[in-house]
């Protein structure tokens, strides 16, 4: 055996062995040493995985949401060219703005002002189209629960429904208890809330403006490309977005934004920013008040591909129900819901008004399926065993959410820091998930390890904000551990 | 000198289109530069982002002394080096399987794959984190984005000669500590076991008449 301490390994032959550039007798030299050199035999299987994981580097693509960025890239892209063509001109334009300071001075007399709250604008904006001139697109309603009623161009009332396609200029009211989700592109779609009110001011291919006199919004909103938009108007304010998931609400003449995922700009009639949110959070736009979002917002259902129309199911009002699940989507009982899902075996579950799960499989044909009281009351009837038993989420899956949740809570770490700045530790959070993949309960699990009361208060209302893919069945439950830990 | 794209000329002069244009030109790019330097479990958006607001506020000093893109790389390079100082001084917050604790990966094909994938590279940077940020500078433009020692030393401002003594001696470091890393156990018995399979077939094809 060679001595480690006195020898240093001999990097490049074994870089030129890895590589296949040493001769047979090379070869057979270094393999002899190696047999010998426990410290070089180290090295080369350190420089072998290193080979390895840097194919694997190589191979992997960063995952980046350029869309998202968009929008601020235009601003400081906007900011950065002002800068550059100030230098570029600043010196014949300081003695123009000398003279023209000394004239202001000898002409005006100066005044003190004094903050002015936010005036809310008197009209609601119309933004003029960006992109030339497209078709107006044809809107489809992908799910309908309760009655609404669409009023067309031409002053006509009709009842809403699921075939009834709406367009550019028509308005949308909700009954109360209703809700309609429009898929308005690719992967694009909006849900109307309860007792709504909007218009559809424009829906082009590159344009979508909603005007929403009630009620509340909320959209997922594809990627944009440069050029493309998506706002919705309320109260005199614009609520422009680049690709993201978000709510707009009217209550009281209040306007309110949450935003779940993505970023999105509030703008007033002025064209002023009055306010920016990047999701997960909220904004009240009349106070300025900014806070998280209490629960996940309606997922707005995409259904279907452009040009087609998947056959639609209808479900009748049941009492026992409380919540149902359908390919995906989730919606309260209250009321008929009809929605299109794809032709074949569809997944129906119902959460009962008493937390239990009743799962069935229903065959949806190519023309739609219409379930009857009867046939439903038989459903939710058969396989009670089944439905009792737990759903099934991969340790990936939780582990991929989790992760994606930490900067989320990392505020509130920083937080805590700035009080008790030796704040460090370890806690288990039990998060119980529902079959939809919603977090229903998170609770500390022993000793929470120094970690203050406050900052466990804010980790686990954080982590009540998590959505995972739906466990099914009765949900899951599962421990994560949290470590917190700093340099100071 | 290399000729001045037009494009460029026309950000420098504050065109906002043009500024933007660089930006979808050069996205792409900068966000793999980035990843590659961060790593699995980089703020890669907001890195992108700041190389870009970097870009933005910098271009007019580009006199194309060099390459647009050297000069991209060395910009984005620094963007990323002082994100990585400004992370090993903030707090931390982690769940799940802790790196000491992780299992070594599987060798099976099958759904995990991608995690596994993913652990072995967080185990390469929890390692690269141990070197100077000089060394894994050099090791990471040389080795992941395939630059060579001339390029590289354009992009850092060293000598050619310094950046091969620094990525020799990253090398030496990083395949020690790689080595005998519990994650990447796994690993280094794979491909211990292919090279020797690989030897061992080649001796057979050697002996064969």
């Amino acid at each position: 055996m060679i001595a480690s301490r006195a020898h240093e390994p001999k990097l490049r032959a074994l870089e030129a062995l890895q590589a296949q550039r040493l001769s047979a007798a090379g070869r057979a030299r270094l393999r002899r040493h190696l047999e010998r050199c426990e410290l070089c035999e180290t090295t080369l299987r350190g420089l072998r995985v290193h080979t390895q994981l840097t194919a694997a580097v190589r191979a992997s693509a960063p995952q980046v949401d350029f869309a998202r960025m968009e929008l601020a890239m235009r601003q400081h892209a906007r900011a950065a060219a002002r800068r550059s063509r100030l230098t570029r001109f600043a010196l014949p334009a300081a003695a123009v703005a000398v003279a023209a300071a000394v004239l202001l001075v000898l002409m005006l007399r100066p005044t003190q002002r004094t903050p002015q709250p936010l005036a809310r604008p008197a009209a609601v904006q119309k933004v003029s189209p960006a992109q030339p001139e497209a078709a107006s697109v044809v809107a489809m309603l992908t799910a309908l629960r309760g009655t609404a009623t669409v009023v067309g161009t031409d002053g006509s009332e009709q009842r809403l429904t699921l075939d009834r396609p709406v367009r550019e200029g028509e308005r949308i009211a909700l009954a109360a208890d209703a809700e309609v989700h429009v898929r308005l592109g690719t992967d694009t779609a909006m849900a109307l809330g309860p007792a709504a009110r909007v218009g559809l001011q424009r829906l082009r291919e590159h344009e979508t403006f909603i005007d929403l006199l009630e009620g509340s919004v909320t959209s997922q909103v594809r990627h944009l490309q440069p050029g493309e938009r998506y706002v919705v108007h309320a109260l005199g304010y614009a609520v422009s977005v680049v690709g993201t998931h978000f709510s707009v609400s009217v209550d009281d003449d209040q306007l309110h934004v949450a935003v779940e995922q993505g970023h999105v700009v509030v703008t007033d009639a002025q064209d002023r920013v009055v306010g920016d949110v990047i999701g997960p959070g909220s904004f009240e736009v009349a106070t300025g008040t900014r806070a998280g979002i209490d629960a996940a917002l309606v997922k707005p259902r995409v259904a279907g591909v452009p040009g087609t129309a998947w056959p639609a199911l209808s479900l009748p009002q049941w009492p026992s129900v409380a919540t149902w699940q359908v390919d995906g989507s989730s919606f309260a009982a209250s009321g008929q819901l009809a929605m299109r899902v794809p032709a074949g075996d569809v997944t129906l579950t119902a959460q009962l008004t008493d937390g239990r799960l009743r799962k069935t499989l229903v065959r949806v044909p190519a023309e739609g399926l219409r379930v009857e009281e009867d046939v439903l009351r038989r459903l939710l009837r058969a396989n009670d065993d089944e439905a009792r038993e737990a759903g099934t989420l991969k340790p990936d899956a939780i582990m991929s959410v989790v992760q994606a949740g930490l900067p989320g809570l990392q505020r509130c770490y920083e937080l805590s820091l700035k009080q008790r700045p030796d704040v460090s530790g370890r806690l288990t959070l039990r998060i119980a998930v529902d079959a939809a993949g919603r977090v229903t309960r998170v609770t500390p699990r022993g000793d929470a390890g120094g970690v203050p009361e406050d900052l466990v208060t804010c980790i686990r209302t954080g982590a009540e904000r998590w959505r995972f893919p739906p466990p099914g069945a009765s949900g899951i439950t599962f421990d994560a551990p949290i470590r917190l830990s700093h340099q100071h | 000198m290399d000729p001045l794209d037009p494009l460029v000329r026309r950000a420098q002069a504050g065109d906002e289109r043009a500024l933007h244009e660089l930006f979808v030109r050069h996205r792409q790019d900068v966000a793999r530069i980035v990843f590659r330097a961060l790593g699995p479990d980089g703020d890669v958006d907001d890195v992108v982002q700041d190389a870009f607001i970097q870009i933005f506020r910098s271009i007019g000093r580009f006199r194309g002394n060099s390459k647009f893109s050297t000069w991209l790389y060395r910009v984005v390079t620094n963007v990323a080096r002082m994100h990585l100082r400004s992370r090993r001084a903030r707090p931390q917050i982690a769940s799940g399987v802790a790196p000491e604790d992780a299992k070594p990966a599987s060798l099976a094909d099958g759904p995990e794959q991608e995690a596994e994938r993913h652990a072995r590279l967080r185990a390469l940077y929890r390692q690269l984190d141990q070197l100077s940020e000089k060394k894994r500078t050099v090791l990471v433009l040389h080795d992941f984005e395939g630059l060579s020692p001339a390029e590289i030393g354009e992009i850092v401002e060293a000598p050619v000669l310094t950046v091969r003594t620094r990525l020799f001696y990253a090398r030496k470091e990083l395949y020690a500590a790689l080595a005998t890393d519990p994650v990447l156990a796994e690993v280094a018995e794979q491909v211990r076991e292919a090279a020797s399979g690989g030897a061992n077939a080649g001796k057979r094809a050697g002996s064969e008449p």
